[in-house]
C-alpha cells in the first residue's frame, strides 16, 4: 500500500521565531494590562499623557494578549503540530515568513495606532480600515500555505486537531471580513457600515466567535496534539473528538447575542443567544473530559513534569470558563455580571488559565526538543506554575467580589423607595480594595511570566538549534481503498476541502440566521421621530470619545430595571441608536452610563463638564477616572466636518448636501454658543476651537431627542 | 421581509438542521468500529518511529 520511503525536513525556525514571538508579546502584553489594573484606581499613572491613558492601554492589553500573544501562539503551535502530522514540510517557506512578518507588523502597526488614538470603537474590532485589510492579507496567507501543506501531505488521514484548525482559518477570515465592513473617512479614520442595534448584533457576533474561533477552537486542536505528545498516548476518545467537534462549532456561532440580554437589541435574538450558549455547555466539556482523560493512567505523571500540570489547570480551567459562559447567558444571572468585573473575572480564568497556561506547557515542551537539550530547570518551571496558578486565584477572586459587591449596591432601595447608593461613585470607591488585590494576582501572575522567561533563555542558551529536523514517510499513493465499515466521516476526514465547505456551511447558518432578519426587518428597529442626526459639532465631539476610549469604562444602554431607570432616567430603545456609526454601548461600567447624560435628570453644567474632564477629581472627589488635559490644548479638526457628514450620509444618516455644505459654519457658532455659556459660567479661558467643546457639545447631547419626544 | 411576524420559523429550521446534523453524526460515531480510529487516534504518536530525530535525550 505504502509508497517508497522519501526524506524530507521539517521546518523548525518558523516555529522557533513564532515561539520567540509569542513569549515577547506575552510578556508585552500582560505588562500593559499590569498598568491598566495599577492605573484602574490609582489614576495618577494615566500620566495626563493621551498616550498612556486606560481608554487607550486597555484596548492595547485586550488586542495585545488576544492578537499578538495567542496569535503567534497559535501559529507556534500550528506550524510545529501541522507538519508533523502530516508528514511533510510546510508547503513554502516564504509563505511562512510572511506570515511571520506580516503578522508582527500589524501587531506594531496596532500598537501604535491604538496609542495614537486610531480607534473603530468597536471592542477588541479597534484597528482601522488599513489594519484590517492587512489582517485578511496576512490571514489568507495563512490558510493558503495551511492548505498547500494539506494537500501535499504524506499522511492520507486528517488528524482531529487539524480540523480545529481549518474551522479556526475559515470562521475567523468570515467574523473579520464581515465585522470589518467600515466607510473610510481618511486614511486611519472610518465609520462602521452598520448602526445602533445591528452594529451590536454584527459586533457581538464577531466578538463572542472571537472568543471561540480566536482563543478557543486552535487551543482546542493543540490541546489534541501536544496534550498526546506530552502523555504519550494517544487521545481519550477519538469518538468523542467528532461529537465535539461539530456540535461546537455549530453551536458556538449563535452565542454572540449572550452579549446583549436585557439590551434594545430585538428579544428572540436574545433568546436564541441564551439557548445556543446554554446548549454550549455539552460540546464543551466534551473537549475538556476528552483532554483531562487523555492522561488516564498516566497522573502520577502530573507530579513530575511541569508541562503536565500546565495542561491539566489548563483544561481545567476551560472547563471552568465553559461552564461559567453558559450561567452567565441566562438572564437572571447576566443581570447581575453585567457591566460589573464579574465580566473580567471570567474573561481572565479563560485568558490566564486556558490560554496563557496551555502556551507555557507548549513552550516547554517545545523548547528543548526545538534546540535538542533538556529544559534548563524544572524546578523554576514548578515555581512558576505555583505563583502562577495562585496568582490567578488572587486575580480573579477579588474580582469576583466586586462585581458581585457593585451589582448588589446598584439595585439597593432605601425602605423609602430611593436609591441606598445614588451616587455611583459610592459604588466604585466599595470596590477599590478589590481592584487592588486584583493587581497583586496580577503582579504574581507577570512574576511567573518572568521565570518563564528566564527558563526558556537559559535552555536556548544551553541547546542547539535543529533548524530543518529530519524525516522520512512513505509517500501518499494515489490509488486507495477505503475501510470497511467506515461510514460517513472518515472519507470526509481524508478531503480537506469538503471538510473546508461543510465547516463554512456550518458556521453560516447561525450568523445568517441571527442576522438576516435583525437587518431585513424594519420592524426590528422602530424609528422614533425625535431622534435626529448628531450636529457637526457633537458628530466631532462623539468621534473625540472614541478616540479616547471612553466605552472602555462607560456604557450608553439602560436596561429596564427598576434601578437602572431610578438612576439613569428611562430605559434604552433601539430607535435611538439609528444614526450611531458604530454603537457605544459598552460593556464595563467602571462608571456610570452616558445614555442619559444630557437629560434634565442627570444634566450638568457646561463648566461641570470642562472641569470634570480637567481633572475629575475637582467635581467628584475620590474619582478614579483619567485627567484629560490635551483636550484643553487641542484644536477641533473643523476641516474633516464636511467629509465626515458626506460618509455618514452615504451611510444612511440624512444629512442634505445643504447642511453638509455649511457644516463647518454650523460647527463652529454651535462652539462658540457653548463657549460663551461657559464664559457665563466662570470659565474665563473656555476656547471654542477645542476639542473639549466638541466633547461637552456630545455629552449634553445623549438621550435629549426621546426626552424632548417624551414632554411634546 | 417586512415583518418580525414568524421570525421563530429561522431559528426553529436551524435548530432540526442542527438536530439532524447532531443525530447524523451521534448515530456514525456510534456504528463506526472504533478499530476505524486506531490510525486516526494515533497519529501525533507514531510520528516518533518514523522520523528521525538527531539524538534526542
Amino acid at each position: 500500500m505504502s509508497g517508497p520511503l522519501e526524506r524530507f525536513h521539517y521546518d523548525n525556525r518558523i516555529v522557533k521565531l513564532f515561539a520567540y514571538a509569542t513569549i515577547l508579546w506575552g510578556v508585552v502584553g500582560m505588562l500593559v494590562g499590569l498598568l491598566v489594573a495599577f492605573q484602574i484606581y490609582l489614576p495618577a499613572l494615566n500620566f495626563s499623557l493621551e498616550f498612556t491613558t486606560f481608554g487607550r492601554t486597555r484596548p492595547l492589553h485586550t488586542n495585545a494578549v488576544i492578537f499578538a500573544f495567542v496569535g503567534n501562539g497559535i501559529f507556534t503551535g500550528v506550524y510545529y503540530s501541522l507538519q508533523r502530522l502530516l508528514k511533510t514540510r510546510m508547503w513554502s517557506d516564504k509563505l511562512s515568513l510572511i506570515n511571520f512578518w506580516g503578522w508582527q507588523l500589524i501587531i506594531v502597526a496596532a500598537a501604535i495606532t491604538l496609542l495614537a488614538g486610531f480607534t473603530t470603537g468597536k471592542e477588541y474590532a479597534e484597528l482601522e480600515w488599513p489594519i484590517d485589510i492587512a489582517i485578511a492579507g496576512i490571514w489568507v496567507v495563512f490558510g493558503w500555505n495551511m492548505f498547500a501543506t494539506i494537500l501535499r501531505r504524506r499522511e492520507r488521514h486528517i488528524y482531529v486537531a487539524i480540523w480545529f484548525y481549518i474551522a479556526t482559518f475559515v470562521t475567523v477570515a468570515v467574523l473579520h471580513i464581515v465585522n470589518s465592513f467600515e466607510w473610510p473617512v481618511s486614511f486611519l479614520k472610518s465609520y462602521s457600515l452598520y448602526a445602533g442595534v445591528q452594529d451590536a448584533i454584527v459586533q457581538w457576533w464577531y466578538g463572542h466567535n472571537a472568543v471561540a474561533f480566536f482563543l478557543t477552537t486552535p487551543y482546542l486542536g493543540l490541546m489534541y496534539y501536544f496534550v498526546p505528545k506530552a502523555v504519550n498516548r494517544p487521545v481519550y476518545s477519538y469518538k468523542l473528538s467528532i461529537i465535539h467537534f461539530w456540535a461546537l462549532i455549530f453551536l458556538y456561532i449563535w452565542a454572540g447575542p449572550h452579549h446583549l440580554l436585557y439590551s434594545s437589541t430585538p428579544g428572540w435574538i436574545q433568546t436564541l443567544g441564551t439557548v445556543f450558549s446554554v446548549m454550549l455547555i455539552a460540546p464543551s466539556w466534551g473537549g475538556m473530559i476528552n483532554g483531562l482523560l487523555t492522561l488516564r493512567g498516566a497522573w502520577d505523571r502530573v507530579r513530575d513534569s511541569a508541562v503536565l500540570k500546565f495542561f491539566v489547570v489548563a483544561i481545567t480551567a476551560y472547563g471552568m470558563s465553559t461552564f461559567e459562559g453558559p450561567m452567565l447567558s441566562l438572564k437572571s444571572v447576566n443581570a447581575i455580571s453585567h457591566f460589573t468585573d464579574w465580566t473580567i473575572a471570567h474573561v481572565h480564568i479563560g485568558a490566564l488559565g486556558w490560554n496563557g497556561f496551555l502556551t507555557f506547557g507548549m513552550i516547554y515542551w517545545l523548547i528543548p526538543r526545538l534546540f535538542n537539550t533538556k529544559l534548563y530547570s524544572m524546578k523554576l518551571a514548578n515555581a512558576h506554575f505555583w505563583i502562577g496558578t495562585t496568582g490567578m486565584l488572587f486575580y480573579a477572586i477579588p474580582l469576583y467580589w466586586a462585581g458581585f459587591t457593585q451589582y448588589l449596591m446598584w439595585q439597593e432601595f432605601t425602605a423609602e423607595g430611593f436609591l441606598a447608593y445614588p451616587n455611583f461613585l459610592e459604588t466604585v470607591t466599595q470596590i477599590k480594595p478589590m481592584y487592588i488585590m486584583r493587581s497583586i494576582g496580577g503582579s504574581m501572575y507577570f512574576i511567573g511570566v518572568i521565570l518563564f522567561v528566564i527558563n526558556v533563555v537559559k535552555t536556548v542558551r544551553a541547546g542547539s538549534f535543529i533548524a530543518n529536523e529530519e524525516a522520512e514517510a512513505p509517500a501518499l499513493q494515489s490509488t486507495y481503498v477505503a475501510g470497511h465499515g467506515e461510514g460517513w466521516h472518515r472519507p470526509l476526514e481524508r478531503k480537506p476541502v469538503q471538510f473546508l465547505l461543510l465547516t463554512l456551511i456550518v458556521i453560516l447558518i447561525g450568523g445568517a440566521v441571527e442576522m438576516v432578519p435583525a437587518f431585513l426587518v424594519k420592524s426590528n428597529v422602530p424609528t422614533i421621530e425625535a431622534v435626529k442626526p448628531y450636529t457637526p459639532l457633537e458628530l466631532q465631539g462623539r468621534d473625540i470619545y472614541l478616540k479616547e476610549g471612553c466605552y472602555n469604562c462607560h456604557s450608553q444602554m439602560v436596561r429596564p430595571f427598576r434601578h437602572e431607570i431610578e438612576r439613569y432616567g428611562d430605559y434604552s430603545k433601539s430607535g435611538e441608536y439609528v444614526y450611531d456609526h458604530p454603537f457605544q454601548w459598552g460593556s464595563k461600567r467602571t462608571g456610570p452610563d452616558l445614555a442619559r447624560e444630557g437629560t434634565a435628570k442627570l444634566k450638568k453644567s457646561h463648566s461641570w463638564h470642562f472641569y470634570h474632564m480637567l481633572d475629575p477629581r475637582s467635581m467628584s472627589p475620590g474619582s478614579i477616572m483619567p485627567r484629560y488635559p490635551w483636550l484643553f490644548a487641542k484644536d477641533i479638526d473643523v476641516s474633516s466636518t464636511p467629509q465626515k457628514m458626506a460618509v455618514m450620509a452615504k451611510l444612511g444618516v440624512p444629512y442634505t448636501d445643504e447642511e453638509i455644505k455649511a457644516g463647518t459654519d454650523a460647527l463652529k457658532a454651535q462652539a462658540e454658543a457653548i463657549s460663551a455659556e461657559l464664559k457665563a459660567q466662570g470659565v474665563k479661558d473656555a476656547d471654542a476651537g477645542k476639542e473639549i467643546i466638541a466633547l461637552i457639545a456630545y455629552l449634553q447631547r445623549l438621550g435629549t431627542d426621546t426626552e424632548k419626544a417624551g414632554k411634546e | 421581509m417586512e415583518t418580525i411576524d414568524g421570525v421563530a420559523i429561522f431559528p426553529i429550521v436551524s435548530l432540526i438542521i442542527f438536530f439532524l446534523f447532531f443525530l447524523l453524526v451521534l448515530v456514525h460515531v456510534f456504528s463506526t468500529d472504533k478499530r476505524n480510529y486506531e490510525h486516526a487516534g494515533n497519529l501525533p504518536l507514531d510520528e516518533e518511529d518514523k522520523t528521525i530525530k538527531k539524538a534526542m535525550p
